[in-house]
């Protein structure tokens, strides 16, 4: 922390590396200082507190994929977390690390939002917390301040009737995505929308959080017109942020699919959410 | 750690203790190949895609040209030259040799680590596994059929 406070701009914290260090090496970041954080325990682990689940910033994404405590209350993480890069990446990476990278098509910007999640940091000003719809600015870029340290991920447990899923599409295994579409449903035990949260990565320079999407689906029995509104609604409000175009993908193809991708996601999730007791 | 300063580091390498002075921007993967001739562990696209450098720091595996050599301090490394005992080879290793598990060879430090880091967590992988268990290792000869026999044919080996 004071190392941090000293090199302010110039000093970088290396989490896993898995950004950080091919950066490094294309010569795209030159930090004075690197400060290797990886040795602080109290930064790692999945920990149950009074409602919500603390996820260690410096906990490694293989960690996460392992932990019972994460699976039985998300048990859709599995298989989001199974796309992050290979396996030697999800042995190094970190999920504070993905999420102070802030790639706009990493995964787990789009994660945390789906899971309502907040990101708590320390610096020697104090303690402060975001909300996972404030912390993502744009591209690479979010609310941590240079003598920020981010500890922990907090994610509130969901109800009894609640599903999620990921889904992703990519050009070949563990590339970046083209478009991702995550998203959580609880469940009333009448099956209509008590909470819906939605994050897209990969379609614009930042990962969006579609309110307007989630209000479609609030209070209704999530099936047919419904799921293909929210679907229409996503698109729509994804459409007006800046939006990625590259080599891999055009903006146009970009929105078209996580259309698709969105409502498939949706559909999945609900099934899940209905699959539980009352 | 600032790039240019040395810093020492101290952790074992296939069982042996290792203790050396080291600039903090040296990969691990440059460590073990030219200041500990350990040139099993391979080079191949320097850019955390491929998957040739694969070796286990403390039983997992990470890509050793995405790794600082200062990252590894206190831990545990192997790599492929730790394998084999007294001149015998590891069953995976042995697998890989009769079921033609390689053709350039290129790749194959890599993909034998990375089959037993799969076979640590999961004795009894079924061919889908087995596929996704290298995806983070490329083979630019495509041999991957032969690869996934081998680590199949690895896997009973290790079960009797």
């Amino acid at each position: 922390m004071e190392l941090l406070a000293r090199y302010g701009d110039d000093g970088r914290l290396l989490a896993g590396g898995m950004s950080l260090l091919p950066l490094l090496k294309l010569r795209i970041m030159s930090p004075a200082c690197l400060i290797d954080i990886s040795r602080l325990p109290e930064l790692t682990g999945v920990n149950q507190r009074q409602g919500y689940l603390s996820v260690g910033a410096m906990t490694r994404h293989v960690d996460i994929e392992e932990s019972r405590l994460l699976m039985n209350s998300f048990p859709w993480l599995g298989e989001a977390i199974s796309g992050i890069g290979d396996v030697q990446v999800r042995n190094m990476g970190t999920i504070g690390g993905s999420l102070a990278h802030a790639d706009p098509a990493g995964d787990w910007p789009a994660i945390s939002l789906a899971l309502d999640a907040s990101i708590a940091c320390r610096s020697p000003r104090g303690e402060r917390s975001f909300r996972a719809d404030e912390f993502f600015q744009g591209a690479y870029t979010t609310l941590l301040q240079p003598d920020e340290l981010m500890t922990e991920v907090i994610i509130p447990f969901p109800s009894v009737r609640s599903g999620g899923a990921h889904l992703k599409l990519e050009r070949r295994a563990g590339d970046f995505g083209i478009a991702i579409a995550s998203v959580q449903v609880e469940l009333t035990a009448d099956d209509r929308v008590q909470k819906a949260r939605i994050g897209i990565g990969a379609v614009a320079h930042t990962a969006i959080r579609p309110k307007s999407a989630e209000d479609i689906l609030a209070g209704e029995i999530p099936q047919g017109e419904v799921l293909r509104a929210a679907a229409a609604e996503v698109r729509r409000s994804v459409g007006d942020f800046d939006l990625m175009s590259d080599i891999k993908a055009s903006a146009e193809y970009r929105l078209a699919v996580v259309q698709v991708l969105f409502e498939r996601a949706l559909d999945l999730a609900v099934a899940r959410a209905r699959q539980k007791g009352n | 750690m600032k790039p240019g300063s040395s810093q020492l580091v101290a952790f074992r390498v296939n069982g042996q203790e290792i203790g050396r002075s080291v600039e903090a921007r040296r990969l691990l993967v440059d460590f073990l190949r030219e200041d500990l001739g350990l040139t099993g562990t391979h080079i191949g696209c320097d850019t955390s895609n491929c998957g040739a450098c694969t070796v286990m720091v403390d039983g997992r595996t990470v890509k050793s040209c995405t790794m600082l050599t200062v990252q590894a301090d206190g831990r545990e490394i192997l790599t492929i030259e730790g394998l084999a005992q007294n001149e015998t080879l590891h069953p995976i290793q042995k697998a890989f040799y009769e079921h033609h598990g390689l053709q350039c060879g290129y790749c194959t430090p890599g993909m034998i680590l990375s089959a037993l880091q799969l076979l640590t967590k999961n004795p009894a992988p079924n061919e889908q596994e087995i596929r996704r268990a290298i995806v983070g290792n490329l083979c630019r000869c495509t041999g991957y059929q032969s690869i996934v026999e081998s680590i199949s044919a690895a896997a009973q080996k290790l079960a009797v």
